[in-house]
């Protein structure tokens, strides 16, 4: 039973998230100058399906999540969430929409506490505006009531109640993962973007957020496309897998195709040398 | 009901004390105390952008200027009698007040798009510029005095209102701070990229913040003009706008505690210092000034309380946050 976190969608954007792609991209391509950082990419997540985005360093993946999120502006292509056309939205339209991303090198409210971090993510959960908050008002003190209790559900799901007016910089790195993760989940987004969730992370830490992340997926009904390089996990968890190399796609399919291409060990390990 | 304006009331009562405590010492000690509540009031008002919203301005002296001429015209031509009566002539001045902030506010906003765009060392020049902008045009308007300046302001600041003001400014903040609008803003001073990534307008909050702050430094510089009752275009120059960026990181960039103490402190500080120079015969005034701003920063980097607020650091009675 998904829980009551996040924003209530009304039922017009009820109706969107139950559209049976979450995220679609047709013929994306992005230059900077004359190098090609993102060729003519499509890719494809099916609403609650969890995809992996994997490739060799400097194949342009955290670049195809900058474009997703709005940080970038593709020369070409569409993108469509839930539905969904997001050309030319800024990064908070987007999440409005319904997408929001993680990011490699943590990028938490360092000087915030961890509760306030994830009421960031609730921004648009209240409705209150600056006059209540000038003159307190009981709409204003219901609403923050109301916020609180929504933090510490999702805080005690993390297990992150314990540091709650901890800040967030004084968390250890494990914590700091999850404390980003609470955040993008606070924003009642129906479709997250990991950037390397477990880099970093000993096999246990990952084996433990790995069944978080698949453990949360399922309470809320997320779908998810992941960047990552720990193979074992990649293979484990996605259900489909788009291989990039130099800003092209090379491989898309089941962890067990990908496997067996040959491109992709190429891309990864060189090709087979003639002698 | 109570409860709700509870907050307004204490400053009422506030700055009724000072009020009264004002009128019963020497106009020297008033000249002071009234001269730092406004410097107050123009260092929180920079600190919303410098302190709060991590930009960084230079232009908060033009925004005072503004304020002080709109505020001065309405209260010298628009509604000029000198026989009001006390509360004809208060209403006056807030009125007169209302306008220069919101005068102020306006070229605030209109600034603030295009100029916003610009982080950093860039925006500080950007707004350097604009605040001689506001001065080349003032000294060239022939009908608020152009370079002569405006003298004749009706005399009507009292400290009561400079200090409800410096008050208000102060509750506003705290206030805000505590809402889902301050966590945002100071969410996109921590971390732009991730606070647009979930789901805060960024654009929107930091040129509301530039407007807010622009609309606090008008006001200011309407009690400026009608506590001196004479002001001219460099009155309002680039040190003016440095004293005011010294007092918000003296006190610590994002406290607005910390503001209002530098203030007072540093507008306090060179009369402090005059009985040093009585008894050496020379003015050493500014060069004590100076060295003992060398001595604070190199102290507390950070400046007098950090990045904290000063009820934050005195003990108090555990109260639940909401």
């Amino acid at each position: 039973m998904p829980g009551n976190l996040g924003c209530t969608p009304t039922e017009k954007e009820k109706s969107s998230m139950n559209a049976p792609i979450a995220l679609n991209v047709e013929n994306m391509t992005l230059s900077f100058g004359g190098i090609v950082a993102v060729d003519d990419l499509s890719l494809e997540v099916k609403t609650g399906e969890l995809v992996g985005l994997i490739g060799p360093n400097g194949a342009g993946k955290t670049t195809v999540f900058n474009i997703l999120s709005g940080i970038y502006l593709p020369q070409n292509g569409n993108i469509r969430v839930f539905g969904k056309p997001i050309d030319g939205f800024k990064t908070h339209q987007i999440t409005r929409a319904g997408l929001v991303r993680t990011f490699q090198n943590i990028r938490l409210f360092k000087e915030m506490s961890v509760a306030d971090n994830i009421k960031v993510g609730f921004y648009h959960e209240n409705s209150y505006g600056l006059k209540d908050a000038f003159f307190q008002t009981h709409f204003f003190h219901n609403q923050e009531t109301q916020l609180m209790k929504k933090v510490h559900e999702l805080m005690e799901l993390l297990e992150l109640s314990a540091y709650q007016n901890k800040l967030a910089k004084a968390l250890a790195y494990g914590d700091q993962k999850k404390l980003e993760l609470a955040r993008a989940l606070a924003t009642g987004a129906k479709l997250l973007l990991l950037d390397e969730p477990v880099a970093g992370m000993n096999r246990s830490e990952t084996q433990w957020f790995m069944k978080t992340i698949l453990n949360v997926k399922q309470r809320f009904g997320l779908s998810m496309l992941v960047i990552e390089h720990d193979m074992h996990l990649v293979m484990g968890v996605c259900e489909r897998i788009y291989v990039m190399e130099h800003g092209i796609k090379i491989a898309e399919g089941s962890p067990k195709a990908i496997q067996n291409d040959l491109r992709v060990i190429e891309a990864y390990l060189g090709k087979k040398s003639r002698a | 009901m109570i409860n709700k304006i509870k907050g307004w009331i204490v400053i009422t009562a506030i700055a009724v004390g000072l009020q009264m405590m004002v009128t019963r010492i020497s106009g020297y000690f008033e000249d002071i105390l009234v001269l730092a509540g406004i410097n107050a009031i123009l260092a929180v008002s920079l600190n919303w952008v410098n302190g709060l919203s991590g930009q960084f301005s230079l232009g908060q002296a033009g925004f005072m200027a503004i304020g002080a001429y709109a505020s001065s015209y309405v209260s010298m031509f628009v509604f000029h009698s000198p026989n009001h009566s006390i509360w004809g002539q208060q209403g006056v001045l807030i009125f007169s007040l209302l306008v220069g902030g919101g005068v102020s506010g306006l070229v605030g906003y209109l600034i603030g798009i295009p100029v916003l765009r610009l982080k950093g060392d860039y925006l500080a020049i950007a707004t350097l510029g604009f605040l001689e902008i506001v001065k080349v045009v003032l000294y060239n308007v022939q009908c608020v005095g152009g370079a002569e300046g405006l003298a004749g302001i009706p005399q009507t600041t009292t400290p009561f209102l400079v200090f409800f003001i410096l008050g208000g400014s102060v509750l506003i903040t705290y206030r805000f701070l505590h809402s889902r609008h301050g966590r945002a803003l100071i969410s996109i001073r921590e971390n732009e990229v991730a606070a647009a990534s979930l789901g805060i307008p960024t654009t929107f909050y930091k040129v509301q913040v530039f407007v807010v702050s622009a609309v606090l430094a008008g006001m200011a510089g309407g009690l400026f003009a009608h506590y001196l009752s004479y002001i001219n275009p460099s009155s309002f120059g680039i040190m003016m706008t440095l004293e005011i960026v010294i007092m918000v990181v003296l006190g610590g960039m994002g406290s607005t505690s910390g503001s209002v103490l530098a203030a007072f402190f540093l507008t306090i500080l060179p009369e402090a210092l005059r009985p040093v120079q009585h008894w050496t015969g020379i003015d050493l005034r500014m060069v004590l000034y100076a060295l003992i701003l060398i001595f604070v920063m190199i102290m507390r980097p950070q400046g007098i309380l950090g990045c904290r607020e000063i009820w934050d650091v005195l003990p108090r009675k555990k109260k639940n946050h909401p």
